[in-house]
């Protein structure tokens, strides 16, 4: 199941990027570098899926793909799929993670995994009379949170107990088994105490990282659920309230930003944060990226990114170089960066799940 | 005591309608004023010593407690059980989430704190201005150099208790012979305290010690005594992997529910683990001696020991932690002919070698010539690559010696007698943890009665066992019966899961009551 994640990013990838880039992805490191890829590769759903993946087991699990002759590493770092391993993908029976938003709700899932858990927990026990349990989250906002909830809810504490029930059950009820089984047994209530993901990987015979990736797509699968249809699941509609907008941009970029706003340019913004030009270049890109309206047209005209765009649709690549090439060195990296960041916008085509 | 009726405020309070030996009498007096030492044995409901009063009287009670887990554990605890008024502040907190505490300490009864939080200035200016009215050290045996765990904090106590204007003081320990008990006294510079010490011996279990060759014959050996009982165990391991691994082989050859536990897994597998076996959920839990504290299980009915702990003290503690409904349970230690190794290493990465002291002091004399201060304490140690506990050690001596206060260097540590006092300490401790490593392994080679060779130092009288006694006296684990312990039935599928959490579905059809119930 993880070896389907990894295969599809090594597939979009195209061989472009190296591990390091997956991994930077998948444990959403915040550098342009890593948000322009999301992008431009559309994996913006995967993008900090998985923060707490460790870097020594994410490699051993891509040793595994290489040694079932499912990838092969060009130029000893950037992975390649193979025929084998298109075949595997293409085949694949099990779980699908098609509701993976982590570029617009990985910070908020983790939130709502808290909150889900515990209130969980809390309701269940006070309904079985139990007003002493240990709570299993010890995230101090989500335990404000919860005693919020609980004070709001109605008098009626069956109706409430079985109202979540439902709307649980209503929504696993169309997920695959293993997804289900993976989430509920995660769970603490009353009577029973949620298990580790040492656990369930004996308990399942699979790996750690495929209970982790199952858990977390039931999760942004209840969010997507309940954000669509508030009505149908106000329990989980409850949940992810106060739960958006998040700005993706770092708190630098935000800076240089600002200065871009107040009509500086590129040379001052260098001068006075005392930053390098490739430094500011990177915050530029990554504004371009996250920030909906931001305007590149000062840095270059919009004939000329739909140059650029254009070019690489042709070539279907987005390595600078080659676009750099093909343009016979009419611009610079910057320019090819800002454009591709941009560019997804220009085109308006292949909207991924996550812009919806 | 009438002001009080201490009956009345405990089932109101606790909701338990009885006390337990010991707790009464240390209440009483700790209310009329005056100073404690309390020695009673793990799993005999000390914290009520201190958290009754709390209650009751008007004022604040600060209890020093040398481990976070333990603080942060009691205190969900106490607030699982309704009471609320306590903190503990940690430095897992954020610098915000500790200010927002520290100005509003008064509206707490209870505040739980490690003891170097104490020596903080800025915590110490917000204590001051609350009228404290008791002053708790837990774990007291911390105070003493022959205490099995000496902690350099513990021996600024006396200040602290002398700015906060001399409250009442409670000092208690599970473990503490009575050179400890004098040691804790003297460092605490309170003579007259009342003493209130309790017997440990246990008298519901039985010990025994079985040798074998290697770490496979004790797997094969537990699994053997484990399938034939199917009862709530405990494993004691002296380090992590050896924990995971065991867990992994008795998994795969026992009916039972094996998980592990230990320090290095993440804060919410430890936490749930931990709840699965007080639910009886698990049956079997390898761990170190990290898993333990706070955890009040009654009905564990095996401590098995694969690794032998580095004292005395120790195995008590651990072995305390069987039986504690007042059911037979039973010790049982496994030996092998190299697992003296383990324990040696253990003090050795505890106490600094010479040449690290000689490291520590000409790095000193180079700051104190050019006139510098010294780095953060994790600074410190890396540099000089020290462990904590060793650096420590070396602090707290240094200070003594009036080298160091804080960050700032007062006199050149070099040419005086610093070196040589400091290697006599050194030499002095590291015989110590030598000597109390080497009464544990005459322990387990000891031949007659093991009850009385482990209790004696504690106390004059060992009561008579209701369980078989020893090996030594003719008890054998193969004799052992328990009742059988019920495994609970499994459940499979996900519908029926869910409904067990949400208490959904035909079982709970009759339970099912509003809120309230």
């Amino acid at each position: 199941m993880f070896n389907i994640i990894l295969l599809t990013c090594v597939r979009k990838l195209n061989g472009e990027r190296t591990i390091s880039g997956i991994y930077n992805l998948l444990t959403g490191k915040r550098s342009s570098q890593t948000l322009q890829d999301a992008k431009g590769y559309e994996l913006e759903g995967y993008f900090g899926i998985y923060e707490g993946l460790a870097r020594d087991e994410f490699e051993e699990r891509f040793k595994q793909i290489e040694n079932n002759q499912w990838i092969y590493l060009a130029d000893r770092t950037s992975p390649i799929i193979t025929s084998d391993g298109a075949r595997y993908l293409d085949n694949y029976q099990g779980p699908t993670f098609e509701y993976f938003s982590g570029m617009n709700n990985h910070r908020n899932i983790r939130e709502f995994e808290h909150r889900l858990l515990l209130v969980i927990q809390t309701i269940t026990s006070i309904h079985a009379g139990n007003y002493s349990f240990i709570p299993v989250i010890d995230d101090s906002k989500a335990q404000r949170w919860v005693k919020r909830y609980y004070t709001s809810l109605s008098h009626n504490l069956n109706q409430e107990v079985e109202g979540m029930y439902n709307e649980i059950f209503d929504l696993l009820n169309n997920r695959s088994p293993l997804e289900s089984e993976l989430f509920t047994f995660r769970l603490s209530g009353a009577e029973v105490i949620g298990l580790t993901y040492e656990q369930l990987k004996r308990k399942y015979d699979i790996t750690t990282e495929d209970a982790y990736v199952c858990i977390q797509h039931v999760l942004y699968y209840l969010f997507h659920e309940a954000r669509n249809l508030p009505d149908s699941y106000p329990f989980l509609f409850a949940c992810t309230r106060g739960l958006d907008g998040e700005t993706m941009i770092t708190q630098s970029a935000k800076h240089t930003y600002h200065y871009l706003e107040l009509g500086w340019t590129l040379e001052a913004i260098v001068s006075k944060r005392r930053l390098k030009r490739s430094t500011i270049q990177d915050h530029i890109v990554e504004a371009a990226l996250v920030i909906p309206d931001f305007s590149i047209e000062r840095f270059l005209s919009f004939k000329d990114q739909q140059r650029i765009i254009i070019a690489a649709n042709n070539m279907k690549t987005l390595r600078l170089k080659q676009i750099h090439q093909t343009l016979n060195g009419e611009f610079d990296y910057f320019q090819i960066r800002l454009a591709l960041a941009k560019g997804k916008k220009l085109t308006a085509k292949g909207q991924s799940y996550a812009d919806v | 005591m009438q002001m009080y009726n201490l009956s009345f405020q405990l089932e109101k309070f606790f909701g338990f309608s009885q006390f337990r030996e010991g707790q009464q009498p240390i209440i009483e007096s700790i209310l009329s004023g005056q100073d404690v030492l309390g020695i009673l044995p793990t799993g005999t409901g000390k914290s009520l010593c201190y958290q009754l009063p709390a209650k009751i009287q008007p004022g604040t009670t600060i209890v020093v407690s040398p481990l976070i887990s333990l603080m942060i554990d009691q205190v969900k605890q106490l607030k699982a059980s309704g009471y609320k008024s306590v903190v503990a502040l940690n430095s897992f907190m954020d610098r915000a989430e500790r200010k927002k505490m520290l100005e509003h300490l008064d509206q707490y009864d209870l505040i739980y704190m490690s003891p170097e939080f104490l020596q903080n200035d800025w915590v110490m200016q917000h204590l001051v201005k609350l009228r404290i009215s008791l002053f708790v050290i837990d774990e007291a045996h911390c105070i003493s150099q022959w205490g099995h765990e000496f902690r350099t904090a513990y021996l600024k106590l006396h200040q602290s208790i002398s700015e906060l204007g001399e409250p009442t003081v409670l000092a208690l320990s599970a473990t503490a012979t009575p050179e400890v008990q004098t040691d804790i006294m003297d460092k605490l510079k309170r003579p007259l305290m009342e003493k209130h010490i309790y017997p440990m011996d246990k008298q519901n279990v039985s010990f025994a010690v079985e040798h074998y060759a290697t770490p496979d014959h004790k797997i094969n050996r537990m699994i053997q005594l484990l399938s034939d009982k199917a009862v709530p165990a405990m494993v004691y391991f002296s380090s992590r992997q050896w924990a995971e691994k065991a867990a992994y082989l008795l998994q795969s050859k026992l009916k039972q529910r094996v998980a592990f536990y230990h320090g290095g897994m993440e804060q919410m597998d430890r936490m749930l683990v931990q709840q699965q076996f007080m639910n009886d959920q698990l049956d079997v839990i390898c761990c170190t001696s990290a898993f333990g504290m706070g955890v009040d299980k009654s009905n564990i009915r095996l401590v098995i020991h694969f690794h032998p702990p580095s004292q005395l003290e120790s195995f008590i503690q651990e072995v305390g932690r069987a039986g504690r409904d007042g059911k037979p349970c039973a010790s049982l230690v496994l030996y092998g002919p190299r697992d003296h190794y383990l324990p040696q290493m253990l003090i050795e990465s505890e106490l600094p070698q010479m040449d690290l002291v000689q490291n520590v002091l000409r790095y000193l004399h180079m700051l104190w010539k050019n006139n510098t201060p010294i780095p953060s304490n994790e600074e410190f140690a890396e540099l000089l690559e020290l462990s904590e506990s060793q650096w420590n050690f070396l602090r707290f001596q240094l200070e003594e010696h009036g080298v160091l206060k804080e960050r700032s260097i007062l006199k050149d540590p070099k040419g005086t007698f610093v070196e040589r006092n400091l290697e006599d300490l050194i030499n002095k401790r590291w015989k110590y943890k030598q000597a109390k490593l080497t009464e544990m392994l005459q322990w387990i080679h000891h031949t007659s009665c093991r009850r009385k060779s482990l209790y004696e130092s504690f106390q004059a009288d060992i009561r008579e066992p209701s369980v078989p006694c020893c090996d030594s006296c003719g008890f054998t684990m193969d004799t052992l019966s328990f009742e059988k312990n019920e495994i609970k039935e499994d459940i499979d599928t996900w519908k029926e899961r869910l409904a067990i959490i949400f208490r959904q579905g035909a079982r709970y059809e009759t339970k099912k009551t509003g809120r309230g119930y």
